[in-house]
């Protein structure tokens, strides 16, 4: 089950979708990225299967190139990652919580994925999966310089923490990029889901820690949190000032997004991105605006529809054949049709 | 869409630059972003600020600054690895984690620049467990499955005193 699947049942996903924490680690006296050589990397990755009992292996230089870029956009694994050649593998448990991208940039990241605002609970899954790293392999550490890594970036606790959020109100009211000049000043920093900042498209916006030396993980995800806790109060109150001052622009626009959705014969990625935002915001705030979208279209439907109309993924739901751009901008059509339609 | 820069893959990224106030977009295929030093990956954190190593390059551009340390540290190469202070500067990153000890006093001021503090924090492989965050952890195992029994007992008043309780302690 990956992280935007039935995620609102358990959690409340109107402005944070995930959270997820990642762990670097590398392994004593094996060099790193490029100056390693295939057998080694081959190795890592052979003897991590012994750490990750009952996970799933999957090697991904013998992947097809369509399904291993369709991870990259479930947001599970880096993008160098799926496009690398040389010997990689990803490690993924059953309950699709944890995922460890092996000889990547590091030889182990190890990564946890959690659904809506539970820093926390990544922190404490992956922080479980690297201890086990750490029993096999001899870890490279030191006392001053703390985890070595491949990058000086990540010296330290080689922790990255972020939160995946849904800032429509805030993004249209020009916010962002002051947004991001004041988490900048905090040690963290803000870029886009899809698209480069203040260009970013679906209004998804990553938040994460940038310092990862002098500071502990507990700290890091403290002061990760307060800030999270800030833009959440932010982002409410813009949308309770398009709920009182625009309520019935507001929901036009969700209803009229709803409603291309649901009946478009072809629609392009952008296109969709574009409707998918105010499809989305009507959906979180059912409560204060009227815009008829239907009960069964939750949060977590929009989510799965949003990854699914990405173009790899959506080539491997469609059988995995090669697809012309215009033929995948009829099948997202016809996807979104069929799940985001008026169940009764 | 097809790649604008190659024209042979498949574009899956939309990239725009700003340069004097024009604007150009270009539609890339992951490859030739790649290959310009763009990421389009959002939870790629740990490298891709310094995308290429170029902005980190620039940081260790000062490390072989004075001709004493060029002559000393430039000809040095890691025993483990056998990279040079050269060939790290240039790519932004080190060969293996002994190239830290090996170029320590080249790589310093690189990473206090970095960080500004050097001074490491938090769980290490001696005591892997963070203290505080496997307190927080063991509290809210006990909180879960107390909210179980709760549900269980029909006792909803507790129970959703309990879920507050664990979304606070879950952030």
């Amino acid at each position: 089950m990956s992280w935007y699947a039935n995620s609102e049942k358990s959690c409340d996903t109107s402005v944070v979708l995930s959270s997820r924490v990642r762990l670097a680690r590398n392994v004593s006296g094996i060099p790193m990225g490029e100056r390693m050589s295939d057998e080694q990397a081959r190795d890592i990755c052979d003897r991590a299967g012994a750490v990750f009992t009952g996970f799933d292996r999957i090697d991904f230089d013998r992947l097809d190139r369509a399904t291993a870029q369709s991870y990259a956009e479930e947001h599970l694994v880096s993008a160098e990652f799926a496009s690398s050649t040389r010997p990689h593998t990803l490690y993924k448990n059953e309950d699709g919580d944890v995922y460890v991208m092996v000889c990547e940039e590091d030889h182990f990241r190890i990564q946890s994925i959690t659904p809506g605002y539970s820093v926390r609970v990544a922190y404490e899954r992956a922080a479980g999966a690297a201890n086990a790293v750490g029993e096999a392999f001899p870890i490279a550490f030191d006392p001053e310089l703390g985890y070595l890594t491949h990058c000086p970036t990540n010296l330290g606790t080689a922790m990255r923490a972020s939160v995946m959020m849904f800032l429509p109100a805030m993004t249209r009211r020009g916010g962002m990029p002051q947004l991001s000049r004041q988490l900048a000043k905090l040690g963290m920093t803000v870029r886009g889901m899809y698209g480069e900042g203040s260009e970013a498209t679906g209004c998804l916006y990553q938040i994460s820690n940038q310092i990862t030396l002098g500071i502990s993980e507990d700290e890091t995800i403290s002061k990760l949190c307060e800030i999270v806790d800030f833009i959440i109060a932010q982002e409410q109150k813009l949308r309770g000032e398009l709920a009182s001052r625009a309520q019935y622009e507001t929901a036009d626009a969700c209803a009229r997004a709803y409603g291309t959705l649901t009946h478009a014969r072809i629609m392009s990625c952008r296109e969709f991105m574009d409707l998918w935002v105010d499809a989305r915001l009507g959906v979180a705030m059912k409560d204060n605006l009227d815009t008829g979208i239907p009960d069964n279209v939750t949060l977590s439907l929009l989510d799965t529809a949003l990854i699914e109309s990405q173009p790899s993924v959506l080539t491997l739901l469609s059988g995995g054949g090669e697809m012309s751009p215009r033929e995948r901008d009829i099948r997202r059509a016809a996807i979104l049709r069929e799940r985001l339609s008026e169940k009764r | 869409m097809l790649c604008e820069k190659c024209g042979k893959n498949e574009a899956t990224i939309r990239y725009s630059e700003i340069v004097n106030g024009k604007k150009t977009e270009m539609a890339l295929c992951a490859d030739c972003a790649k290959e310009m030093g763009i990421s389009a990956d959002p939870f790629d954190g740990f490298g891709d600020i310094f995308g290429t190593g170029s902005l980190l390059s620039n940081f260790f551009g000062n490390a072989l600054s004075s001709p004493t340390r060029r002559s000393s540290a430039a000809e040095r190469r890691c025993p483990v690895c056998g990279a040079s202070m050269y060939e790290i500067q240039k790519l932004g990153k080190v060969g293996c984690a002994e190239c830290y000890t090996t170029f320590r006093n080249e790589l310093l001021p690189t990473i206090r620049r970095i960080h500004g503090d050097v001074k490491f924090k938090g769980a290490s492989p001696a005591s892997p467990v963070n203290d505080e965050a496997a307190k927080k952890a063991r509290e809210l195992d006990s909180l879960r499955d107390e909210l179980s029994a709760a549900i269980k007992n029909e006792d909803f008043e507790h129970a959703a005193q309990l879920r507050d309780k664990i979304r606070e302690l879950e952030k």
